[in-house]
Formats: structure tokens, sequence, C-alpha cells
């Protein structure tokens, strides 16, 4: 009911394309709305999502749930969720597997978790209780990480298919942090990729990333580099075909240029040998 | 999850807020434990990644929120007040959007200039009354209509984006020349004192006006929800007040009456 057309093509709505919107509506299936930006508001940000809401499809992506944390889990920014939803029919809510505030203090980045049997027990206890309370199931997505931690039980994506196990969450798989996660800990991202639990998995994200000498950052501030696409190509391969939302955060260009850039994700031919098209990831 | 389990995650947290909070600091060894292999300063420059992320987040977010402030202060001056006002006021809600609201306060105990608090203060009504509920205001071209006899009790509902503020006219100024684009340098004030604005949304666009003191008493007093003919009756003899109504509605500072 809930799910989009397997070759759906979406943006991350951000508010400096609204014009260009609502002047000439863009060739995209879908708009994910940063959830945040239109909770504790009542004002021009509530009556933009009405408008784009009008017009296209939307699911919901946030980035405070907590969902890994240790502090109670915050109802009322549950409510405030559901009712976000309500308002604009998104499909689905989304958020990430990281911890995003402690003590009461929220420090506005996905930050890691150990991938241990005692953080997996804590986390699914969580994500069901979360899952009770807006009644649906929750949609989880890797973030990018910089450090991950000694204890280990699982490696992340065998973290994520456990937590699928055990509490029937879906999952958001962002191609460019299995690529910059893969690089900064040393795994191979097609290998990742090719343990995801697919049948769970409702969308995927690109974005562009900034590589450093010693590692690469999660920064959405550019293009979606070639070791990426062909990482989404494997995907699309893998699971058959799944919508695609391409983020944009920082030297955000023209609303055009994002969907032309989105258009790549059209073109992969689905049913190519993942081998001869992949050519190894770079 | 045990409750060791717990507390062990719990700790761990802390610990890596810590490490966030305070990047000159070297990394706790009980954390430098948990994560794992590398060398120290792979470490080191992982966990920087996390810690620089964070001041820069906040510190934008309040450029953001404070753009004529920055110009007014010069990026140095604005980002040693951002980052002492992150340090004293770590974020409590999930959303940005409240984070930034103490600045003005915050920059009146760090004994600021006036017109940069002053200032504060314009941008951060501005930003709330962008935040503010929606509500329909009263066609500015319909009549009130009330029966004479109502005037006693009749309120008027106001448009929940709006406020007044006192306001030193050098920080009204500068805000006027930085919406002009002419950041090149801060204008010298051109006028001494204070001013009163009321501040305001309607539709999609944020509005502000400068108000004589009498009106902004007036409208105050109507935001407070005092009964017209008690608000009018404060009013000095002479006052203009059929055009300060006038100009009022057709703003869309009113959106009915009780």
């Amino acid at each position: 009911m809930n799910s989009l057309p397997h070759e759906a093509l979406g943006l991350g709505l951000r508010p400096s394309h609204y014009d260009e919107i609502f002047a000439a509506p863009p060739r995209l299936d879908f708009f994910e709305v940063l959830s945040e930006n239109y909770m504790h508001t009542g004002g021009r940000p509530l009556r933009m999502l009405d408008r784009v809401a009008e017009r296209f499809p939307v699911v919901l992506h946030g980035v405070s749930m907590n969902v890994a944390g240790t502090d109670p889990i915050d109802r009322d920014h549950l409510r405030e969720l559901r009712a976000l939803q309500r308002r604009c029919g998104a499909r689905w809510i989304s958020d990430h597997l990281c911890w995003t505030a402690v003590d009461g203090v929220h420090l506005h980045d996905l930050l890691p978790i150990p991938y241990d049997e005692a953080t997996l027990d804590h986390v699914a206890a969580r994500v069901r209780r979360i899952q009770d309370e807006l009644e649906q199931p929750l949609v989880l997505e890797n973030p990018s990480t910089y450090v991950r931690f000694a204890a280990r039980d699982f490696d992340e994506v065998g973290f994520l298919a456990a937590l699928v196990e055990r509490t029937g969450c879906r999952l958001l798989v962002d191609v460019n942090n299995v690529y910059v996660s893969g690089t900064n800990h040393g795994f191979d991202p097609e290998d990742w990729l090719r343990r995801v639990p697919w049948a769970h998995v409702v969308w995927l994200h690109l974005a562009g990333h900034t590589t450093t000498p010693t590692h690469r950052i999660d920064t959405h501030d550019q293009s979606v580099c070639p070791a990426v696409w062909r990482l989404h190509a494997l995907a699309q391969e893998l699971s058959g075909g799944r919508p695609t939302v391409l983020e944009r955060d920082d030297a955000i260009p023209p609303l055009a240029q994002l969907v032309a850039e989105l258009q790549r994700a059209r073109r992969v031919p689905r049913s190519t040998p993942v081998r001869r098209r992949m050519g190894g990831v770079a | 999850m045990s409750r060791s389990g717990a507390a062990s995650l719990r700790s761990l947290q802390r610990s890596f807020a810590r490490a966030m909070f305070a990047p000159e600091r070297t990394i706790a060894p009980s954390l430098r434990r948990r994560i794992a292999g590398r060398s120290a300063s792979v470490v080191d420059a992982r966990m920087a990644v996390y810690s620089h992320a964070y001041a820069a987040r906040l510190v934008e977010v309040l450029a953001g929120d404070y753009g004529a402030l920055r110009s007014m202060l010069e990026e140095d001056v604005f980002a040693w007040y951002a980052h002492r006002y992150v340090a004293a006021h770590p974020s409590r809600h999930p959303n940005l959007n409240r984070f930034g609201a103490r600045l003005p306060a915050f920059l009146r105990r760090e004994r600021a200039p006036r017109r940069a608090v002053d200032l504060a203060r314009f941008e951060l009504a501005l930003t709330r009354a962008f935040d503010a509920p929606y509500e329909e205001p009263m066609a500015p071209d319909v009549p009130l209509a009330l029966p004479a006899a109502r005037w006693a009790t009749a309120r008027l509902v106001v448009n929940p984006s709006v406020q007044i503020l006192r306001l030193s006219a050098a920080a009204v100024d500068f805000h006027a020349a930085w919406r002009r684009g002419d950041t090149s340098r801060a204008p010298s004030p051109k006028r001494a004192g204070d001013v009163y604005v009321v501040v305001f949304r309607t539709d999609d666009r944020l509005g502000r006006r400068e108000l004589a003191r009498a009106a902004a008493d007036l409208l105050r007093a109507l935001v407070r929800g005092r009964p017209l003919t008690a608000a009018v009756e404060n009013v000095p003899p002479g006052a203009p007040v059929d055009d300060w109504f006038a100009q009022w509605r057709a703003d869309g500072l009113f959106t009915g009456v009780l």
C-alpha cells in the first residue's frame, strides 16, 4: 500500500527549490521531506510542504529520533511526526541507525554504535516501541561512520539484518554511505550490498561525499561519484529495483541540475549481469 | 538489554559526547580503548570529524538565523560569540529551529554593543514570525461592523506572528541596509535613539513597520487582549487612530473579533 513504484525517482526537498517546483513541476516521482524542518513550526515551511504534497507523493526522513540512544524515547517527537505524516500523507517515516542525543543534549549528528549483542537487544527493543507508537514499520538508514567500536558481534550489515529480523523494520540503503564507511573502515561495499535483506528495503539514497587523504566524509555537497553510481547499479540489480532519492544539502545547485543528475538512475539496465556492469569499485 | 549493557552504552555515549564538545582535549583513554584499531592519530582525525561537525553545524544555524548580525559584527567576532554560545547553550531540542532563541539574551549578558543585541532581537522576531502559525487575516476592506454597544467588550484577534519591539534605530537601519545588500561595511547610524517596530507575517511574506510610540502601546494592548474601547482610551488626543487601524488591517495584523 505504501510502496512507491520500483523505478520511482525522488529528490530531498530543499527550500531553495520551492520556486522552481511551483513554477514548473519537475520530472520527479516523489520528494523525501526532512521531517524536522516541518516540525515545531506553524508557518511558511508547513504551507510550502502542503503545496508540494498536493503535487507529489512524499516520504519523511528524520535525523533526530535517537533510535539507538539511551535517553527515554521522545514520545512527543513521535506524536508530532505522526501528525506531520497525516498532514502531508507521507507513505513512510524513516530515520537512521544511530544515536543523536544523550542526557537531554542533542548533538545533531548521526553517531555510531557498537555492533554487539547487547546493543542489538537495546536497539531492537527501542525500535519495537517506536513502531508501536507510530503504528507502522520504521524505515532505518545505514549512516556514514568515521569510527567503529572494538566490541563487535556483527558487522554493520549483519547488525541491520538482525534488527530487521527482530523488529520487522524496513531499511533505507544509502549507497553513498556504504561506500564512505567501506572506505573508512576497510570493508568491501559490494559484499555489504550482497548481504542486505533486500525484501525489506524500501528505497535507496544517493549523494556526494568529500575525500580527504585519510578518510571520506558524507558531505552531500557535490555530485554522486562514479564508484557510487556503480554501487547503485549493483543495488538495483540485487534488489530487483528500488526507488532512489538523491540528497543534496550543501552547495545546492538549481533543481533542474539535480533532476538531470538523477535521471542517470533511470538508465541503469537492470538485466545486465552484475559483474560486467560493476567493473569493481574504485 | 541487561542493565550493565545499557549502562555501558550510556557511558560510551557520554564520553563520545564529551569528546565532541571539547575537541581541543585529548580523547579519554576509556573511550579510546573502545574505538577499534588503527593508530592514535587516525582515531583522533576520525573523532575530529564529529567534533568539528558539531560546532560547525550549530554555528552555521546561528549564522543562518542571524545573517545581519553576522554582517554587523564581521566574521571573526560573530564566530567568537557563536562558539561561546554553542558551549554555553547545548541544544536541548531535536529541532534546530529553536537553537538560537537565547542568543539576544546571551549577547546582553556578554555585554555586546546595544545595537548588536537589538539587531539580534530583531532577527529573532523575524524568525519567530516565520514559524508562527498561519491564520487567515480579516479582509482589510470589510468594515468591522460592530454595534456601538459591542466596542466596550470586543477584542481583536491579533495575527499570531505579530511582535512589537523597541529597538535602537541603529539596529533597524543596519538591518535595512543589510537587506539592500549594503554589507561592504557597517553604515553610519543616521538616527539616534529608539524606534518601535512591529514584525509580522501574512501569507508567506515577512513584514516589519515602524510605529509611533502611542501606536505601539495601542497595538501591544490589543495583543494582550484588551477590549477595543479600553485600549483606545489611553491613546493621546489627536492621534491618527483610524489611519493606524487602516494600515494594520492592510498589513493583515488582525484575524477576527471576539
